[in-house]
C-alpha cells in the first residue's frame, strides 16, 4: 500500500520547493528516468514466489522500496490514543560500485506519530539516514530495524518468541511497546495471491505484502509529563516492491481494521484525479486467520470532510465502506491527524486512528445506537495538492 | 558673539581667493576618501569571510579535526556510539583542482561533501538542491556518484549550469562530474560546491577519510572530558584528533590579515596627514592675507578671541566639507575597488571573494572625525599666531607680516626627532608595530618643521657666496629666500611631507622586491619544478613515475618533496611542513638560511633537526637550538622531539613553514608519497624539449604543472607588483596632493606680491624677468624640499624596513635604493612644481603694474 | 638763444601727446618739456590723470597720439608691450611712490642696491656703492635695518636713495609726501631737491601740496585734457622744438 503512496505522490510534486530529502526516496518516478536507470537492477515482483518466515520478516535489500508499518488503537488512563510507526527502506540506483562507508545504496527513513485527542492534532517525528552501521541499519534475516543516535534511537525488532519490540525515543515523545500476535493468528496473513499483491492493471505493478492484524499491544508512552501505560490492538504491514505504478492514480484510501470478534479487514482503493476508483480490493480475515474474499463491488463513500487549516487539503475523514460482506461507518478518533512528513518521505497525508460501527447501528441523525465493532487506522493520501499560499 | 563679523570675514576670505580653500577641502577629501576606501574594502572582505565561515559552520558547536588534513572515518563510528552526541555530521572539505584545459577559469573550487541527512541539523544552508529541469525531472541525483552542486557564484565563475560537465583532477586522473543543481542556502557571493559524502569519498579519492566531523554535544557535557573519554579508544587515540570551535577560524583570519590591514590603513591615514599639512598651509596663507582686515577690525573693537575663533571656524568648516566629500568619494572608491579587484588589496588573504560592500557607521564616523581633526590641527598653529598679533603695528607698517611662532621650529624638530628615536626602541604591541608608526609620525613632523630654518640657512650661505653673481634675478631670489624663508613654509611643508612618504614607501617596496627576487633565486635553484595537484591526502607521484622521470636523458638530478599542513596551535593557521632533501651538514645549500646555524655543541642528537622559517620563528617564538613538539604521527611511545637547526627566509608562507629532511619524515610518518619534484637539467639540455619529455612520462597526470624557475620567478614578481599596486597608487596620490599644495601656495604668493612685482616693473624689470625670478625662487624651494624630503624619507624607510615589516610580518629584508625611480619622481615634482608656480606668477605679473602700485590697499 | 636752460639737454620732450581711456580723452594735443636739472611740479585734481602722465613718460603705459622722447629714447605711440622700455627705466629713470614700496624682506642697503644690481653691478660692488650713496644722503645709520622698523619719513628717504642711486637722468615722484607729516615731508623734499640739482637729474613731481610745488622750478597743470603751464601769472612757456639730446 504504502509503495504507491511514496511513488505516486512524488510524481505529483506536491511541494513547490521540493525538499532535498524528497529526492532521495523517489528515484525514477518518470518513465524517462527509468529509462536512464538500469532496469535490471531492481528485481521484479512476480507471482509464485513463496514467502518463507522468519527470513521474509527481514529486509529484501535488492528491491527498491520496503516498509514495516505498525498502527495501533490503544487505551490509556487518559482515554484512547492512536499510535503509528513506520520504518522505510529505499534502495537508490547509485553507489553500486562505491566502497565508501557512506555509499548511498540504501536509505532508511522512519516516522512515528501519536494521536492524542486532547492535543487536537498529531504529535509526530521523523528521521532520515543512509544505511550506517549501528546507527541506521536493518537485518536481512528478520525484522530488526534501528535508526538514530543513542539519544534519539528508534527500534523495531521481532524477537525469537515472535513478539515485536518497538521503542521510539523522539524529541517530544517516546514510547516502548510490545506487540504480540494473537494465539489464533500466529502466522502472517499473506495478502493478494499468497503474498503477491497487485496494485494496478500492469503486470509488474505489484508488491509482496503480508499483514499481522490483531496484535496485542502493551507498553507505555510519555508525551508530556508522566509515563502512561497503554494497551490495545495493532496492525503490522510489511510490504516490498520495485515497480512503478499506473500514471493516473493521484492517491489512495486504505483501512486496516481489527474487529472485536477477532476478525480483521483490509481494504483500499486507488483514486484518479476526479475521485473515482481506479483499482480497489478488500480482504476479510477471519478470527483464526482464514481469508475471505468480498464478492461485491467495493465502495468508499465519504460521509464527512475535514479541511486542514495548514494545507487546505480536504480529507474525507469519515467514510462508509461497503465490501459486499459488510457495511460499516468509519469515524476518526480526532479530525486533525494530518501528517507532514516532508522531512523524510516528502509527502503530506492523513493517517489516523479510527473507530468503526456497523452502518445499521447508526440512525439517520448519526446517533450511535451500539458500541463500535472495530478499531484501526485509515490512511488517506493524495488530498494535499499543491499548497495554496 | 561676533558671529556675523566672523561670517563676513570668512566669506571675504573665500571671495578673495577661493582656490586655496577649495584645494584644502580637496586635500582633506583625498585623505579621508583613501583611508575610508581602504578601510571599507578590508571590512567588507572580512565580513564576507566571516559570513562564509558561518554558513559553512552552520550550527555546529564543535568540529572534530586532526593534526593533519584528514581523520580516519572510523572515528565517526566511535563518535556515534557516544551517548553525549546529539548530532554528528561528517564532512570533507577541500579545494578541488579543476582541469586547466578549461581556459581562463579559476583553477580550484572550494568543495564541501556532506551527508545531507545529518547536515540538515547542523549546516542547513549548505544543503544542495537538485535542478528540476534535469533530464527527467527527478531530484534523486543528490546521490549520484558524480553529482556536484554549484552555488550561484560558482556557476557564474565557472560558467557552468545544471547538466554541464565539470572535469576535476584527482590524483592520477581526470574525473568528470556532472553539475546537478545549486546550493540555495548560501549567499550570492559565496562560491562553493557541494557533493554527497559517499560520492566524494569514492570519486575524489577520500575513501576511509574525512576532513572533520561537525558536532553538537548534549547540554551540560564538558567538551574536553568528552574528548578525553573518546580518545580512550584505539581508533580515536591514534588519529590525534582535537576539538575546534568554529569561531576560531574567523578569529584566525582576522588575526592573520590584521597586520596587513593595519599597515594599509596607516598608509592611507598618512595621505590624510598630508591633507592636514595642506590645510595648515592654506590657512596660514589665508590668515596672513587677512591681517590688514583683521587689524582694522581689531582696532575697531574686535578682540583676539574673534581672530582665534575665525580661524578655528574656518578650519572646522574646511574639515567638515572635506570630510563629507571624502566620505562620498571613499564609498565610491571602495565600491569600485570591490567591483574591480575583489576584496583583496594585495595581501592575498581574501583572494577568492568578491564581497558586498558593507558600510559600518562606525567607520564612516571615524573617518569623518579624522578629517575634521586633521583640518583643525592644520588650523591650530595659524590660529594661535593670529591670536598673538599686534594689530596696530600691523596697520601702521602697511605691509603684510609673516607670522612668527613662539617656539623655535628647530627646537621642536629636535625634540620630535629624539622622541622618534626613543620610540624605535620599543617592541611590537600585540603583533602591531604601533611604536614604529608613532616614530614615523614624529620624524615626519620633525623633518617638516625644520625645513624652513634649513632654507634660511642655505639661502644665507649662498647669498654670501659667489654663486649668485650669475644674475641679479638669482641674487634677488636668494636674498628673498634668505630673509623671508618662513613664507615658503606652506609649500615646502607639503612637498617635504609627501615626498618623504613617497621616498619611504618607494625604498621599502623596492628593497622588498629586490630581496624577494634574490630570495627567489635562492629558493628556486633548479631549472624545472613539477607539481602534481594533490587532493589533500596523498601525493600523486608514485615510485614508478619517479623512477621513470629520473631516467630521462638530459636530467642531471631530481629531488622529490612532500608538503602538508600541520596545526601546531589551534588558534593559529596551519604551518606548512616541507619534507625535502636537506643535507644536514650543509643546509644552507638547500634552503635560504639567515642567521647562524645550530652550534654542534648545542645539538641534541636524540632530536630530529628541523629548519623553521622566519615567520614561523616569529609566530611561535622559536630560536635556533630550541626543542619543539610537533603533532606528527609517531610510532614509538615517546613523542619525537624536534630541534631547530636554523632559521630560513620565507616570503611565501606567512603563517610559517618548517623544512625537514625527507628521510626523517618518511621514517616518522611512513608516508613516502611525494607531491613535487625539482629538476636540475644538464648543461646541454634543451628546456622545452625536456618539459615535453617529462610530460610524456607523466601522461597519466595530464595536467601536471611543470614550470621553469624563470616562469615562477616572473609570476611571483608579478604577484608582488600587484600586491603593492595600492601602495603605488597611494604614492601617486601623495605626490598629487603635494602638487596641489605647491600650486595653491605659489599662486597665493604671487598674488600677495603683486605690489612688489608692480614696483619691480617700475624699476625696469620685464614681465618675463619677474616670472624668471619666481621660477628661481620656486625651483630652489621645491628642490630643497625634494632633497630634504628624500633624506627624511630614507630615514623613514629604514624604520619601515627594520621595524614595521619585521614586527608586522616577521620578515627581514635588505635595503636597496631605487635611485632611478626616486630621481624621476623628484624631477617630476620639481618640474611640475616650478611650472605651476610660474603659471601662477605669470598670471599675476601680467596685471598692469599700475594697479599694483595703487596707493590704497 | 643765450638762455642757459636752453643749452641743457632735453630729458623729456613730448608734443601733441594724447591719451585715451575707453572713449574718454585724458589729455589731447599736450606738450611737455623738461630739461636736465629742471624740476617741474605737476598739479591737477584727483583722478585727472597725473599719475598716468608719469606712467606714459616712463613707458609703462602707451600713449595714443603725438611724439615722445625720454632721455634720448624715442617712445612709439600705441605700444602696448611695455617691456621694451624696461631698459630705459632701469638705466635712466628713478621712481618714488606715495606708498614707499620698499621690499620688506631686504635690508635698507639691499633695497638701495637693487637698481645697481639691475644694471649689472655684482653684489660686491653694488653694496659699497649703495652704502656710499646712503652715506651721502645721511642715511647710513639705517643701512642694516628692515623697512618695517623705520618711520614713514625714513622709509621715504630710503626710497629716494633707491631711486637715485643709479644716477638716472629723470626722477619721477608720485605724491611722495602724501603719507608724511610736515617735518618729514620737508626733509624729504629738501633731500630730493638737492640731490636732483647736484646730479643734474630732471624731476617731475606730482603733488597736491603747495609746499612741494614750491620747491620746483616751475609748475604745469593738467586740467580738462589739457596740459598747460601754471605759473600764477607768468607767461606761458614757449614751445621749443624738440631736439635730440
Amino acid at each position: 500500500m504504502t509503495i504507491m503512496k511514496i511513488q505516486s505522490l512524488s510524481r505529483r510534486q506536491f511541494l513547490k520547493n521540493a525538499s532535498p530529502i524528497i529526492a532521495l526516496v523517489a528515484p525514477g518516478i518518470n518513465p524517462s528516468i527509468a529509462a536512464e536507470l538500469d532496469r535490471e537492477t531492481y528485481p521484479d515482483v512476480v507471482p509464485g514466489r513463496q514467502l518463507v518466515f522468519p527470513k521474509d520478516h527481514g529486509a529484501h535489500r535488492d528491491y527498491r522500496t520496503e516498509w514495516w508499518y505498525l498502527t495501533a488503537w490503544l487505551q490509556s488512563s487518559n482515554g484512547p490514543i492512536g499510535l503509528q510507526v513506520t520504518f522505510f527502506r529505499s534502495r537508490t540506483p547509485y553507489g553500486r560500485k562505491n566502497p565508501s562507508r557512506f555509499a548511498p545504496k540504501q536509505l532508511i527513513l522512519a516516522h512515528a506519530a501519536l494521536a492524542i485527542p486532547e492535543h487536537g492534532k498529531l504529535i509526530h517525528d521523523q528521521q532520515s539516514w543512509r544505511e550506517t552501521k549501528s546507527v541506521a541499519q536493518f537485518s536481512d534475516l528478520d525484522t530488526d530495524l534501528t535508526i538514530g543516535l543513542s539519544n534519539n534511537r528508534w527500534r523495531m525488532k521481532r524477537t525469537q518468541s515472535d513478539q515485536y519490540e518497538i521503542s521510539i525515543k523522539a524529541d517530544q515523545f517516546q514510547f516502548n511497546i510490545t506487540a504480540t500476535p494473537p494465539a489464533q493468528m500466529t502466522a502472517p496473513v499473506l495478502q493478494g495471491d499468497a503474498g503477491y499483491s497487485k496494485k494496478g492493471s500492469g503486470a509488474k505493478q505489484a508488491s509482496y505484502y503480508y499483514s499481522r492484524p490483531q496484535l496485542q499491544i502493551e507498553g507505555e508512552y510519555q508525551a508530556d509529563g508522566n509515563k502512561t501505560a497503554i494497551s490495545g490492538t495493532g496492525w503490522l504491514d510489511h510490504e516490498w516492491s520495485s515497480e512503478l505504478l499506473g500514471k493516473d492514480a493521484v492517491g489512495w484510501d486504505w483501512v486496516g481494521l481489527n474487529f472485536d470478534d477477532g476478525s480483521a479487514l483490509m481494504a483500499f482503493q486507488m483514486r484518479s484525479d476526479s475521485g473515482s476508483a481506479l483499482f480497489s480490493t478488500a480482504r476479510h480475515i477471519t478470527a483464526n486467520g482464514q481469508l475471505r474474499e468480498s464478492n461485491g463491488p467495493l465502495q468508499f463513500e465519504p460521509l464527512r470532510f475535514w479541511i486542514s487549516p495548514r494545507t487546505s487539503a480536504r480529507y474525507p475523514v469519515s467514510l462508509r465502506l461497503q465490501t459486499g460482506l459488510i457495511d460499516i461507518v468509519i469515524e476518526p478518533l480526532l479530525d486533525d491527524q494530518e501528517l507532514d512528513s516532508r522531512g523524510s518521505t516528502g509527502v503530506i497525508y492523513w493517517e489516523g486512528a479510527v473507530q468503526v460501527w456497523l452502518s445499521q447501528d447508526i440512525d439517520r441523525s448519526g446517533k450511535k445506537l451500539k458500541e463500535p465493532v472495530a478499531r484501526g487506522y485509515l490512511e488517506l493520501t493524495g488530498y494535499a495538492g499543491d499548497l495554496s499560499i | 558673539m561676533h558671529f556675523a563679523l566672523i561670517r563676513w570675514l570668512a566669506i571675504s576670505c573665500w571671495r578673495q581667493q577661493p582656490a586655496p580653500l577649495l584645494a584644502a577641502i580637496f586635500a582633506i577629501a583625498m585623505g579621508v576618501s583613501l583611508g575610508l576606501g581602504i578601510s571599507l574594502v578590508n571590512t567588507s572582505a572580512l565580513n564576507e569571510f566571516d559570513n562564509a565561515i558561518s554558513q559553512i559552520n552552520g550550527e555546529a558547536q564543535y568540529q572534530l579535526t586532526g593534526a593533519l588534513d584528514w581523520i580516519d572515518d572510523d572515528v565517526l563510528s566511535m563518535v556515534e556510539q557516544s551517548a553525549d552526541v546529539i548530532a554528528a555530521s561528517p564532512a570533507i572539505s577541500m579545494n578541488i583542482p579543476i582541469d586547466d584545459r578549461l581556459n581562463n577559469k579559476p583553477t580550484t573550487l572550494p568543495l564541501i561533501a556532506l551527508d545531507i541527512f545529518r547536515a540538515a541539523k547542523v549546516a542547513p544552508s549548505l544543503l544542495p538542491r537538485a535542478d528540476s529541469s534535469f533530464a527527467g525531472g527527478a531530484s534523486s541525483r543528490v546521490f549520484s556518484d558524480n553529482a556536484i552542486f554549484l552555488s550561484a557564484a560558482a556557476q557564474r565563475n565557472l560558467q557552468l549550469q545544471a547538466g554541464d560537465q565539470l572535469p576535476v583532477l584527482i590524483n592520477e586522473s581526470t574525473v568528470i562530474l556532472t553539475v546537478s543543481g545549486d546550493v540555495p542556502g548560501v549567499s550570492n557571493d559565496t562560491s562553493i560546491a557541494i557533493m554527497d559524502i559517499g560520492a566524494a569519498q569514492f570519486s575524489l579519492g577520500w575513501l576511509g577519510k574525512l576532513s572533520r566531523i561537525d558536532l553538537r554535544l548534549a547540554e551540560g557535557v564538558d567538551a574536553k572530558d568528552w574528548l578525553a573519554a573518546l580518545k580512550q579508544s584505539n581508533v580515536v587515540g591514534a588519529a590525534n584528533v582535537r576539538l575546534d570551535r568554529p569561531d576560531v577560524k574567523k578569529q584566525r583570519m582576522s588575526n592573520l590579515s590584521r597586520a596587513y590591514r593595519v599597515n594599509l590603513n596607516v598608509l592611507a591615514l598618512v595621505a590624510l596627514l598630508t591633507g592636514g599639512f595642506i590645510v595648515f598651509a592654506t590657512l596660514d596663507l589665508a590668515v596672513t592675507r587677512l591681517i590688514p582686515t583683521l587689524s582694522l577690525v581689531s582696532v575697531l573693537g574686535a578682540n583676539s578671541v574673534v581672530r582665534l575663533r575665525l580661524v578655528l571656524i574656518l578650519s572646522v568648516v574646511l574639515g567638515v566639507l572635506g570630510s563629507l566629500l571624502g566620505i562620498v568619494l571613499g564609498i565610491a572608491l571602495a565600491w569600485a575597488l570591490l567591483g574591480l579587484i575583489g576584496g583583496d588589496l594585495g595581501g592575498g588573504f581574501f583572494a577568492s571573494t568578491r564581497p558586498a560592500l558593507s558600510l559600518p557607521a562606525s567607520s564612516l564616523a571615524l573617518f569623518f572625525l579624522l578629517g575634521v581633526i586633521a583640518a583643525m590641527a592644520g588650523g591650530l598653529s595659524p590660529a594661535l599666531k593670529l591670536k598673538a598679533l599686534s594689530p596696530a603695528h600691523a596697520l601702521k607698517s602697511g605691509q603684510s607680516l609673516a607670522l612668527e611662532s613662539k617656539m623655535s621650529p628647530l627646537m621642536m624638530s629636535c625634540l620630535l626627532f629624539c622622541a622618534g628615536a626613543l620610540l624605535l626602541l620599543l617592541p611590537a604591541i600585540n603583533g602591531l608595530p604601533l611604536a614604529a608608526y608613532l616614530a614615523i609620525a614624529c620624524w615626519l613632523f620633525a623633518g617638516v618643521l625644520v625645513v624652513s630654518p634649513l632654507l634660511g640657512f642655505i639661502a644665507s650661505a649662498l647669498s654670501r657666496s659667489s654663486f649668485t653673481n650669475a644674475s641679479p634675478l638669482l641674487m634677488m631670489a636668494i636674498l628673498r629666500l634668505n630673509n623671508a624663508h618662513s613664507r615658503a613654509f606652506p609649500a615646502l611643508a607639503g612637498v617635504v611631507a609627501s615626498f618623504a612618504l613617497v621616498c619611504a614607501m618607494a625604498i621599502m617596496v623596492y628593497s622588498f622586491r629586490v630581496s624577494v627576487d634574490h630570495w627567489l633565486e635562492e629558493i628556486l635553484p633548479a631549472s624545472l619544478y613539477v607539481r602534481a595537484p594533490t587532493t589533500g591526502t596523498s601525493g600523486a607521484l608514485n615510485n614508478e613515475l619517479r623512477a621513470s622521470l629520473s631516467a630521462i636523458e638530459g636530467i642531471d638530478r631530481i629531488e622529490f618533496a612532500r608538503s602538508l599542513d600541520l596545526i601546531i596551535d589551534p588558534e593559529k593557521p596551519p604551518v606548512e611542513l616541507i619534507a625535502r632533501t636537506i643535507d644536514a651538514a650543509n643546509p644552507g645549500q638547500s634552503i635560504p638560511i639567515t642567521g647562524k646555524l645550530l652550534n654542534l655543541s648545542m645539538k641534541d642528537d636524540s632530536c630530529i633537526t628541523i629548519y623553521v622559517s622566519e615567520p614561523a620563528s616569529g609566530i611561535y617564538d622559536w630560536a635556533v637550538g630550541d626543542t619543539v613538539l610537533l603533532p606528527l604521527p609517531s610510532d614509538s611511545t615517546d613523542p619525537t622531539c624536534f630541534q631547530v637547526g636554523a632559521i630560513w627566509r620565507d616570503y611565501a608562507r606567512q603563517s610559517g613553514a618548517i623544512a625537514i629532511n625527507s628521510a626523517d619524515y618518511k621514517r616518522l610518518s611512513n608516508d613516502a608519497s611525494v607531491s613535487s619534484a625539482s629538476v636540475w637539467l644538464k648543461e646541454s639540455a634543451n628546456e622545452t624539449e625536456l618539459i615535453g619529455k617529462i610530460r610524456a612520462k607523466l601522461e597519466s597526470l595530464p595536467a601536471l604543472s611543470i614550470r621553469s624557475a624563470e616562469d615562477i620567478r616572473t609570476l611571483s614578481l608579478t604577484i608582488f607588483d600587484r600586491s603593492f599596486a595600492v601602495t603605488y597608487a597611494l604614492e601617486a596620490v601623495a605626490l598629487l596632493v603635494s602638487l596641489f599644495g605647491v600650486a595653491t601656495t605659489y599662486s597665493g604668493e604671487a598674488l600677495s606680491r603683486m605690489r612688489e612685482f608692480g614696483m619691480l616693473r617700475h624699476l625696469g624689470i620685464t614681465r618675463r624677468q619677474i616670472a624668471t625670478l619666481f621660477v628661481y625662487e620656486s625651483v630652489f624651494c621645491i628642490s630643497l624640499g625634494v632633497l630634504w624630503g628624500a633624506l627624511v624619507g630614507s630615514a623613514i624607510s629604514q624604520v619601515l624596513i627594520q621595524r614595521v615589516n619585521p614586527q608586522s610580518f616577521n620578515w627581514s629584508m635588505q635595503t636597496h635604493w631605487p635611485l632611478t625611480q626616486l630621481l624621476v619622481a623628484a624631477l617630476v615634482l620639481v618640474v611640475l612644481g616650478a611650472c605651476t608656480a610660474t603659471l601662477a606668477a605669470r598670471k599675476s605679473a601680467g596685471r598692469g603694474p599700475i594697479d599694483a602700485v595703487r596707493t590704497d590697499w | 638763444m643765450n638762455d642757459p636752460i636752453a643749452k641743457l639737454p632735453l630729458v623729456v620732450c613730448g608734443s601733441g601727446l594724447g591719451k585715451r581711456y575707453d572713449d574718454r580723452w585724458l589729455m589731447r594735443d599736450s606738450d611737455i618739456q623738461v630739461m636736465a636739472g629742471e624740476s617741474v611740479a605737476l598739479l591737477g585734481e584727483s583722478g585727472v590723470g597725473k599719475s598716468t602722465l608719469l606712467n606714459l613718460i616712463a613707458g609703462l603705459e602707451p600713449f595714443n597720439e603725438g611724439q615722445l622722447q625720454v632721455a634720448g629714447d624715442k617712445l612709439e605711440p600705441n605700444q602696448t608691450e611695455t617691456d621694451s622700455s624696461a631698459e630705459m627705466r632701469r638705466k635712466k629713470i628713478g621712481f618714488v611712490f606715495q606708498a614707499f614700496h620698499l621690499l620688506p624682506h631686504l635690508s635698507v642697503v639691499q633695497n638701495v642696491s637693487l637698481p645697481l644690481l639691475l644694471i649689472g653691478y655684482s653684489i660686491e660692488s653694488a653694496v659699497p656703492e649703495a652704502l656710499l650713496f646712503l652715506n651721502k644722503l645721511g642715511l647710513e645709520h639705517l643701512s642694516e635695518k628692515r623697512p618695517s622698523t623705520l618711520s614713514g619719513g625714513e622709509q621715504q628717504r630710503v626710497a629716494l636713495a633707491r631711486s637715485l642711486v643709479h644716477k638716472p637722468a629723470l626722477l619721477l615722484a608720485d605724491e611722495p609726501t602724501g603719507n608724511l607729516d610736515p617735518e618729514s615731508a620737508e626733509r624729504a623734499l629738501k633731500l630730493m631737491k638737492t640731490t636732483v640739482q647736484e646730479s643734474q637729474c630732471a624731476l617731475i613731481l606730482v603733488t597736491h601740496s603747495e609746499h612741494a610745488a614750491s620747491i620746483c622750478d616751475r609748475r604745469i597743470r593738467l586740467a580738462d585734457g589739457m596740459l598747460s603751464s601754471d605759473d600764477n601769472g607768468t607767461p606761458p612757456e614757449q614751445k621749443l622744438k624738440p631736439e635730440l639730446v
